[in-house]
């Protein structure tokens, strides 16, 4: 049977559905309530509104193609990339070992030598004397220019935590002589391979710290911004994970990894990846490396490195840095 | 919620990721399966940012409706169950809300409730509408003037690569979105330059690196 409801209930509830019903045909404008109808005739009246052909314009304003003047090296048949040092000396010399069984006609190097691991000064004879062709990351941007945070592009706090500690360290361990080296190198690089040219950023084509992620880089944007740049695919880094996509236009978007931390999916390797002209195709191979990763835990924990990196290290999950990570990529981690 | 929700999902995940901003209180378990399926059958991602305003029902009720903290955390733990897990992002409409310890003790809730993985994001308030009434409206001094453009520009910013598209058109950004004299266009075409940082939430987008991204 219904209970009856109190005299104190039946205002209680009234007042809660003239709280619900407060806001019927009314809007915020601001500050104020004002009548929806209000809202409405000046929202309307506000703003451009461009004719049909106006906007082809516009359109094609916003996407026009403005190729740079990078000068553009090569040809080559075949080459490696790589991104995200990360001071992980161990697997720079095993990845030169590797380029050099693959007998890879150039070594290409997107940026972030630093950060994360230890003793930063051990990778820069590697990358200086062994041929690599490096673009500055954001890592290199800031150590060169004395900026006191890495720019890496992270919004929440304890990544930026991590991210502090991680710059800190490598600023401090760096000389001024390989400080000065990374400001001397380029921001982008061009390269042909086979008939294709392709451009080399760290993050994006329009932002050196933007996260280009599989999950949430929409293939009309990866043309657009082939498009913009006028090539026929483009290497990056950046996000610590690697993928590739060939777009409906036959060009490549290609972020080859890092080989300073493994792909937070639980297996210790790093990777790199090799791009081969064939017959006119492109040949975009992602593969794995393998190197002394507990030498290189056993280093950082010389260095008083944080243990949550050298648990990364170690067990191939991430436990920094995920905060940034899309639903996806965040899914497939094990924290 | 719009009805079609789901439909409009199905159909945004063909060509891109896409992000949910929602309270939360009506996604109920077969919902959240349904949802789950869509992304699963994308190769994009879909992102969940629930919002509560406080980290128990006495702080969060008062401002969000009468039985909605419950209800909001049912909400999350049923994303979280069916494999979508959300992004909590909760506003320093509070001061506890920002600190440690209110951090930590809504963390252990959500763990307790099955949530094993936590995602949690505090969010600076934006003294717009009611908030002004509540709390403060912004002083003189929070606005963003030419001699703060940053040596890199403005690409932090999210309004220097995004719109906010609605039903009436075009607005430069969705925090504006109450603001007529924030409408671009009509048409996305309409709003392809720049639009001036003269309002105060432009400042607490730069000095505290709001985004609606995750």
């Amino acid at each position: 049977m219904k209970k009856e409801m109190t005299d104190d209930e039946l205002e209680r509830r009234g007042a809660y559905r003239a709280r619900l019903i407060a806001h019927r045909n009314v809007a915020t404008w601001g500050e104020h309530l004002v009548p929806l109808d209000a809202f409405r005739h000046a929202a309307d009246g506000a703003g451009q509104s461009l004719s049909a052909a106006d906007r082809a314009v516009a359109s094609d304003e916003y996407l026009r193609s403005e190729k740079d003047q990078t000068p553009v090296e090569g040809p080559y048949s075949k080459v490696l990339a790589f991104g995200g040092v990360y001071n992980n000396h161990l697997a720079l010399n095993a990845l030169l070992e590797e380029a050099r069984r693959e007998e890879a006609e150039a070594l290409y190097c997107l940026g972030d030598f630093g950060g994360f691991g230890p003793s930063p000064e051990k990778v820069w004879p590697l990358l200086r004397d062994q041929g690599v062709s490096c673009i500055q990351g954001n890592y290199e941007e800031s150590l060169s220019t004395g900026r006191e945070d890495c720019n890496c592009g992270y919004t929440d706090p304890r990544d930026n935590y991590f991210a502090d500690l991680s710059y800190r360290y490598t600023a401090e361990n760096c000389s001024a002589e390989f400080k000065a080296w990374m400001g001397s190198l380029p921001k982008r690089r061009r390269i042909r391979l086979g008939e294709r040219e392709l451009l080399l950023v760290h993050g994006s084509p329009r932002r050196i710290n933007e996260f280009l992620f599989a999950s949430a880089s929409p293939v009309p944007f990866l043309e657009v911004l082939l498009n913009q740049e006028a090539c026929d695919g483009m290497l990056f880094t950046h996000t610590g994970l690697h993928w590739h996509r060939r777009l409906p236009s036959g060009r490549d978007a290609v972020n080859v990894g890092v080989i300073g931390r493994p792909a937070n999916d639980g297996d210790t390797c790093v990777w790199y990846c090799l791009l081969e002209d064939r017959n006119g195709d492109l040949s975009v191979q992602l593969r794995p490396l393998r190197y002394d990763h507990m030498a290189l835990a056993d280093e950082m924990r010389q260095e008083h490195l944080p243990r949550e990196f050298v648990e990364t290290i170690e067990t191939g999950w991430w436990t920094t840095c995920l905060e940034i990570l899309p639903a996806r990529e965040r899914a497939a981690s094990k924290y | 919620m719009n009805p079609e929700i789901e439909d409009i999902l199905e159909v945004t995940l063909q060509y891109g990721p896409a992000t949910v901003l929602t309270n939360g209180v009506i996604l109920t378990p077969p919902r959240c399966r349904r949802l789950k399926r869509l992304t699963d059958a994308s190769e994009y991602s879909l992102d969940f940012r629930v919002s509560l305003d406080g980290y128990d029902a006495a702080t969060n009720d008062p401002i969000r409706g009468r039985g909605t903290f419950v209800r909001i955390l049912e909400g999350a733990s049923n994303l979280f169950r069916a494999g979508l897990n959300p992004v909590l992002t909760v506003t320093e409409v509070h001061a506890a809300n920002g600190t440690v310890r209110g951090k930590q003790r809504f963390l252990r809730l959500l763990r307790e409730l099955g949530i094993d993985k936590p995602r949690l994001k505090v969010l600076p308030i934006f003294k717009l509408g009611a908030e002004t009434e509540r709390t403060e409206a912004y002083a003189r001094w929070q606005r963003l003037t030419e001699s703060e453009t940053p040596e890199k520009g403005w690409g932090h910013l999210q309004c220097s690569s995004s719109r906010m598209v609605t039903d009436r058109g075009v607005w430069v950004c969705p925090i504006l979105v109450n603001y007529p004299e924030a409408k671009m266009g009509e048409a996305l075409a309409d709003t392809l330059r720049d639009y001036p940082l003269r309002h105060s939430a432009c400042w607490t987008c730069h000095v505290y690196g709001v985004s609606c991204k995750t």
